[in-house]
C-alpha cells in the first residue's frame, strides 16, 4: 500500500517529467539502452557490483597486493594480531590471513562460478530439448532431475569424496550433479511456453530441424531467467562450498578456500581469542554473496518490464 | 417515462501516464456525459485512450499513471449530493463504498475478474453483504434471483459451482450479476463481449438491453467494434490519441460522420451484406507514437482533408446542433461528401 | 466472378478428414476420451480460388487449417494434393517428398506479438526457411527478402530491425512476406486480420488481395468474422463442431442461409451500418464441448427448428443446386429451407 509520503514523492517526479515533456525537452531525447539505464538507476544492484568488482579484483590482483605466499609456513610468526607486516594477522602456523583471504577467494569463486556455469550449461541443453520436444522424452528428463535433486548433498559429498579423493573438482562435479535440476526446470517451463508461440509454429511449417528450432530460435528467448538464476546460484554455491570446507569435507585443507579459511575457527578458543582468523573473512564472503544477489535482483527486476 | 438525466459528468479530463521518464498523455482532454437508461459507446482503435477513460472513472489506474486535470463528478441524486471523483482517495473508503455499490463495471476477460478459488455464489453474496448491511441468508436469495435473471440455466445448482466450471458466457453473465448485485446506477463495460464468440455475444447484448430497460441503468461501453456500436450505442464518442474527436447519438455519428477519422474509419471496415469486392479505403499510415505525437490535431499526418493550420493546434469543439458535436477544422468539408 | 467461368482445377481434396485429440486420464495416462476437433469434413480446394472457412470458437477451423500443414497428424481420413507428378495423399508422404509439400503450403498467424521471434531480425527469421530450401549463398537471400519486404509495401532496409520496432500491421505484414518466401501455391491464413486495428486491417486485406493476384495464389481463409470473409472469399464453409454444416459460393450463401446455424449467425454479427435492419435469432445455451458432441445433429440442442429426428440421426452434407450454382447443407430440413429462401 502506497504511503502519503511515497504518493507525494512521485507526484513530485511526475510533475517534473511533465513540465520537462511540455517544454519538447525529451521529444528527441536519446533513449539508448533501456535495460542498462534501468539497472544503472538501481542503487542497490550498482551499489553490489561495485563491492563485486572490488572483492574480484582484488582476488585476481592478490600477487600485486601481498607479498606473501597463501602457503607460507612462517613458525617463528604464528597467531599474530593484524600488525603492519601482516594487516589481519596470521594463522596457527604463521601463514598471512590477508594473503590467503585472496587467493582463497579465487578458488571459491572458481568453484562457485564454474558449478553454477556447469548447471546452467546442462540444464540448458536438456532442458530446452525437453521442454520443446515434450512427451515421454520430457517425463523421463523430469523424473531423471528429480532423482538428482532428492539425493541429500552432504551425503553425495561424502561418497564421492570417499570414492574420488577430497578435490575442488569434485566439489565442482557435486555441486554439477546435485544442483543442475533448478535451471533444468527453469529453462524446460520457459521453453514450454514459447514452444506455443506462433513463430515456433511457422518454422515447423518450414519443416526445419528439431536442433535448429530449438537451439537456435527458442533458446535466445529463454536465457534470461537462466542469467539471474547463475548469478543467484554462484553466490549459493560459494555459502555451500564455505559451509562444507568448514565441515572439512571440501577441498583438501592445504589449498586456500574461504571456507577452509573458516574451517580453522572450529574451536571455541580461536573464536573467543583470534578473531582476526574468522571474522574479516566472514565478512568478506558475506559482502560477496550479497553483492552478487543484489545484481541478481537488479537483473531481474530490469528484465520485469511492468516496473518503472 | 423514465428520466434521462445524467449521472456521471466527465468535463476536460487529461489522464497521464509516465514511464520511463517519459510522458503519455493518453486521455488529453475528454468530456462526457453519462446518461442514466442510455448507453454510451466511447469508440477507438488501440492506444486511443478508451479503457484509460474508463479506469479514471473507477479510478482503477497503475500506480505510473494520475488524474492531471478534469471532473469527474458523480451525480448521486440523494443526500450525498455531488461526488466529485477525481478527488478522492484512489483506495479511500469514500471510493471504495462507490465501486460495485454505484458504479460498477465489466471487463473483457472474465476468468481474471472471478476469484478462481470461491464460488461464484459465495462472490456475489460478498459483495451484497460488503455493501449492505444483510444476513447471509438473504443475500444468498438474492444472487440466486440474480443469477435467474441474468438467464443462468439450473440456477440452484451453479451458485456453489467455480468458476472454471463455467464457461466464457456464463462466466460473463456472472460478471454482470455480481456487478448488477447493489443495483448500480452505471455500469462500465470494458469490451465486454470481445473474448465471446458472436452467438453468446448475441446473449449478453440481450442481456444489457434488458437491464438498461428494467433499471434504468446507464452504461458506459467501450468498444472497437463498430458492428457493436451501432447496435448497442444510443450515444457514440469517437476517440483518437486520447482525444474524442467526435460524439454525437448513434444515427449522428455512424450515419452522417462529420470528422475525417469517423468517416475514413466507416469507410475502411467491410461490412456484412455489401458482397465481395465492395470498396475498401483504408486509412493510410499509422497510428503515431504515443511520445512522438503530432503538434495539432492528431489526426493531421493521416488525414486526406489536412491543410497547413491543421497542424498548428488541436482543434476546439464545434458543436452541430444539439447534440452532435466534432473537433476538425474542415468538417464542412468532410459533410459536403455525403 | 471468372471462377465460374473457368474450368476449375483441384488443388486439394479432404476425404472423411478427421483429428482428435486424445484427454488423458487416470495415472497412467489411460486415453479415455477424444476431443473430436475435426470430425469428418469432406472439401475441395480449386486452385485460385478464395475459401472462406468460418465459425466460433472450438469448432475445429484452426485445427483442421493446421492438419493440412502437418502440424496435427490427422486420426482419420485423407488429404489428396496435386503435385506437378500427380496426386498424392499428404498423410503420408517420403521425407523428399514432404519437403516438396512444405515448399506449397504456407500459413499466416493470427496473433502479430507472437508470430516472430524477438530476439531475430527479420533477415533472421527468415534465413533459415530459405537455406533449408536451397539458396546457399547470403547475398542472395538478402536479395529475397528485402523483394519480399517490398511486396508486402515495407522498406528493405527493415530486414535488419527487430519485431519490437514494428507496428502491429507491419508485423502482420512480415509474417505475410516469411509465408511467400518459399514461393507457396497455397496459403492458410488462421485469423490473419482480427487482432489488428479497424483501419489497419483493411490495408492487411487489400495487400491479401493483390499479392494473391499477382503470384496466382490459393487462400483458405480461416476467421470468426463473417464481414471480413464476405470481402475476401470466392466461396464459404460453415463449421460447427467439427463439421461442416453448409458450403457454398460467397455471394449465394450471403443471399441463401439454408442450415439454421449459419443463419443465426449471420443475424447475430454485429454491423456497422446504422441502417442496417436489425433482427437478431438468439440461440439457447453455448457451443457444446466438442468433447461430448450431442447426439445426432450436433447443433440440434440450440437450434429453433429442431424436431424428433434432429435428436437421433445425424443429417449428412448434402448437395443441391440452387439457380445452377452448388449449395452443399448438412440439415434434415435443407429441402424446406430452400422454399422459404
Amino acid at each position: 500500500m502506497a504511503t502519503k509520503a511515497s504518493i507525494r514523492r512521485m507526484n513530485n517526479k511526475f510533475d517534473k517529467i511533465r513540465q520537462q515533456e511540455e517544454a519538447g525537452l525529451l521529444k528527441n531525447k536519446k533513449q539508448g539502452n533501456r535495460t542498462l539505464r534501468k539497472l544503472l538507476k538501481n542503487q542497490l544492484a550498482v551499489t553490489g557490483a561495485i563491492i563485486f568488482l572490488i572483492i574480484l579484483l582484488a582476488c585476481i590482483f592478490a600477487p600485486i597486493l601481498t607479498p606473501y605466499s597463501p602457503k607460507a609456513v612462517d613458525m617463528g610468526n604464528i597467531l599474530s594480531g593484524p600488525t603492519k607486516e601482516h594487516w589481519l594477522g596470521t594463522d596457527k602456523i604463521g601463514r598471512d590471513v590477508f594473503s590467503r583471504i585472496l587467493y582463497g577467494g579465487r578458488m571459491s569463486i572458481a568453484i562457485g562460478f564454474g558449478s553454477a556455469l556447469g548447471c546452467a550449461l546442462i540444464g540448458i541443453i536438456l532442458g530446452c530439448y525437453a521442454g520443446y520436444k515434450g512427451g515421454i522424452i520430457d517425463s523421463i528428463f523430469v523424473r531423471i532431475s528429480e532423482v538428482f535433486m532428492s539425493i541429500p548433498r552432504l551425503i553425495l559429498v561424502m561418497m564421492l569424496a570417499a570414492i574420488m579423493g577430497q578435490s575442488a573438482g569434485n566439489i565442482v562435479l557435486i555441486f554439477v550433479l546435485s544442483g543442475w535440476g533448478s535451471s533444468f526446470r527453469m529453462v524446460r517451463s520457459k521453453v514450454l511456453s514459447i514452444r506455443e508461440e506462433e513463430y515456433v509454429q511457422s518454422l515447423e511449417v518450414f519443416g526445419l530441424s528439431t536442433p535448429i528450432i530449438c537451439y537456435k530460435h527458442i533458446l535466445p528467448n529463454a536465457l534470461s531467467p537462466t542469467i539471474v538464476n547463475v548469478t543467484l546460484s554462484t553466490a549459493m554455491f560459494i555459502l555451500d562450498e564455505a559451509a562444507l570446507s568448514f565441515l572439512g569435507l571440501g577441498v583438501p585443507l592445504e589449498v586456500p578456500t574461504w571456507g577452509n579459511i573458516l574451517n580453522a575457527a572450529q574451536d571455541l578458543f580461536t573464536l573467543q581469542n583470534n578473531w582476526w582468523l574468522w571474522l574479516p573473512t566472514g565478512i568478506v564472503v558475506s559482502l560477496f554473496v550479497m553483492s552478487i544477489n543484489f545484481i541478481g535482483d537488479g537483473i531481474r527486476d530490469t528484465a520485469d518490464p511492468t516496473q518503472i | 417515462m423514465k428520466n434521462k438525466e445524467t449521472v456521471i459528468s466527465v468535463k476536460n479530463l487529461k489522464t497521464f501516464f509516465y514511464s520511463d521518464g517519459r510522458c503519455n498523455p493518453a486521455v488529453n482532454g475528454v468530456s462526457f456525459d453519462v446518461k442514466s437508461g442510455k448507453t454510451l459507446c466511447v469508440v477507438g482503435e488501440s492506444g486511443c485512450g478508451k479503457s484509460v477513460t474508463a479506469s479514471s472513472i473507477m479510478q482503477l489506474l497503475p500506480n505510473n499513471a494520475r488524474i492531471e486535470e478534469g471532473e469527474i463528478v458523480y451525480k448521486t441524486g440523494d443526500s450525498r449530493g455531488d461526488i466529485h471523483i477525481e478527488k478522492l482517495d484512489r483506495n479511500g473508503k469514500e471510493m471504495r463504498s462507490l465501486r460495485g455499490k454505484d458504479i460498477a463495471m465489466i471487463f473483457q476477460d472474465p476468468m481474471t475478474a472471478l476469484n478462481p478459488v470461491y464460488t461464484v455464489g459465495w462472490q456475489i453474496e460478498e459483495m451484497i453483504r460488503n455493501h449492505e448491511n444483510v444476513t447471509k441468508e438473504e443475500a444468498r436469495k438474492r444472487t440466486l434471483k440474480l443469477l435467474a435473471d441474468m438467464g443462468i440455466p439450473d440456477h440452484e445448482k451453479r451458485i456453489d459451482q467455480y468458476p472454471h466450471e463455467f464457461s466464457g458466457g456464463m462466466r460473463q453473465r456472472a460478471m454482470i450479476a455480481m456487478a448488477m448485485s447493489c443495483n448500480p446506477k452505471v455500469l462500465i463495460a470494458d469490451e465486454p463481449t470481445t473474448a465471446l464468440d458472436v452467438t453468446i455475444q448475441a446473449q449478453i447484448f440481450e442481456l444489457m438491453e434488458e437491464l438498461k430497460e428494467k433499471h434504468n441503468t446507464a452504461i458506459l461501453m467501450i468498444t472497437h467494434d463498430m458492428g457493436v456500436v451501432s447496435e448497442m450505442a444510443d450515444e457514440v464518442a469517437v476517440m483518437y490519441m486520447g482525444n474524442i474527436i467526435e460524439s454525437g447519438t448513434a444515427k449522428e455519428v455512424l450515419g452522417s460522420p462529420k470528422h475525417p477519422y469517423t468517416e475514413a474509419l466507416l469507410r475502411s471496415i467491410p461490412i456484412l451484406g455489401r458482397g465481395k469486392g465492395q470498396d475498401l479505403n483504408p486509412i493510410r499510415g499509422v497510428t503515431p507514437d504515443p511520445f512522438d505525437r503530432p503538434s495539432g490535431c492528431q489526426f493531421e499526418p493521416r488525414c486526406d482533408y489536412a491543410t497547413k493550420e491543421c497542424s498548428n493546434r488541436m482543434p476546439d469543439e464545434v458543436n452541430l446542433g444539439k447534440t452532435h458535436m466534432v473537433r476538425c477544422i474542415k468538417y464542412q468539408e468532410v459533410s459536403k461528401n455525403e | 466472378m471468372s471462377n465460374n467461368l473457368r474450368e476449375k482445377e483441384v488443388l486439394l481434396t479432404l476425404n472423411g478428414l478427421a483429428t482428435y485429440f486424445p484427454i488423458k486420464k487416470g495415472l497412467f495416462g489411460k486415453n479415455t476420451q477424444y476431443v473430436k476437433a475435426v470430425n469428418n469434413v469432406d472439401l475441395t480446394i480449386y486452385k485460385g480460388e478464395t475459401l472462406g472457412l468460418v465459425g466460433e470458437s472450438g469448432c475445429g477451423k484452426t485445427t483442421l487449417g493446421k492438419t493440412i500443414l502437418q502440424l496435427y497428424k490427422p486420426t482419420a481420413g485423407e488429404m489428396i494434393y496435386s503435385f506437378e507428378d500427380g496426386p498424392k495423399n499428404l498423410a503420408n508422404l517420403s521425407k523428399e517428398e514432404m519437403n516438396v509439400a512444405r515448399q506449397k503450403m504456407q500459413i499466416v498467424f493470427q496473433d502479430p506479438q507472437s508470430s516472430l521471434n524477438p530476439a531475430f531480425t527479420v533477415y533472421q527469421s527468415l534465413s533459415d526457411p530459405l537455406k533449408k530450401f536451397g539458396i546457399k549463398s547470403r547475398k542472395e537471400r538478402r536479395q529475397i527478402v528485402g523483394d519480399l519486404l517490398e511486396a508486402v509495401n515495407m522498406r528493405r532496409e527493415y530486414m535488419d530491425r527487430y519485431p519490437n520496432e514494428f507496428s502491429g500491421g507491419q508485423r502482420q505484414r512480415i509474417g505475410i512476406a516469411r509465408a511467400l518466401c518459399v514461393n507457396p501455391e497455397l496459403v492458410i491464413c488462421d485469423e490473419a486480420v482480427s487482432a489488428l486495428d479497424v483501419s489497419i486491417q483493411a490495408q492487411v486485406l487489400n495487400l491479401l488481395m493483390k499479392l494473391k493476384e499477382e503470384r496466382g495464389l490459393t487462400y483458405i481463409f480461416i476467421t470468426h468474422d463473417l464481414s471480413v470473409v464476405e470481402y475476401i472469399s470466392d466461396r464459404v464453409a460453415v463449421m460447427y463442431l467439427g463439421r461442416v454444416v453448409e458450403l457454398a459460393e460467397s455471394e449465394d450463401l450471403f443471399a441463401n442461409r439454408l442450415h439454421p446455424y449459419t443463419q443465426a449467425l449471420f443475424s447475430a454479427i454485429p454491423v456497422a451500418d446504422i441502417n442496417h435492419n436489425k433482427k437478431r435469432i438468439v440461440l439457447k445455451g453455448d457451443v457444446p464441448s466438442p468433447a461430448n458432441p450431442p447426439s445426432g445433429c450436433h447443433f440440434h440442442k440450440r437450434c429453433f427448428m429442431c424436431k424428433e429426428v434432429c435428436k437421433e440421426k445425424e443429417p449428412e452434407l448434402r448437395r443441391f443446386e440452387i439457380d445452377g450454382k452448388e449449395h452443399y447443407v448438412a440439415c434434415h430440413f435443407a429441402e424446406e429451407n430452400i422454399k422459404n429462401a
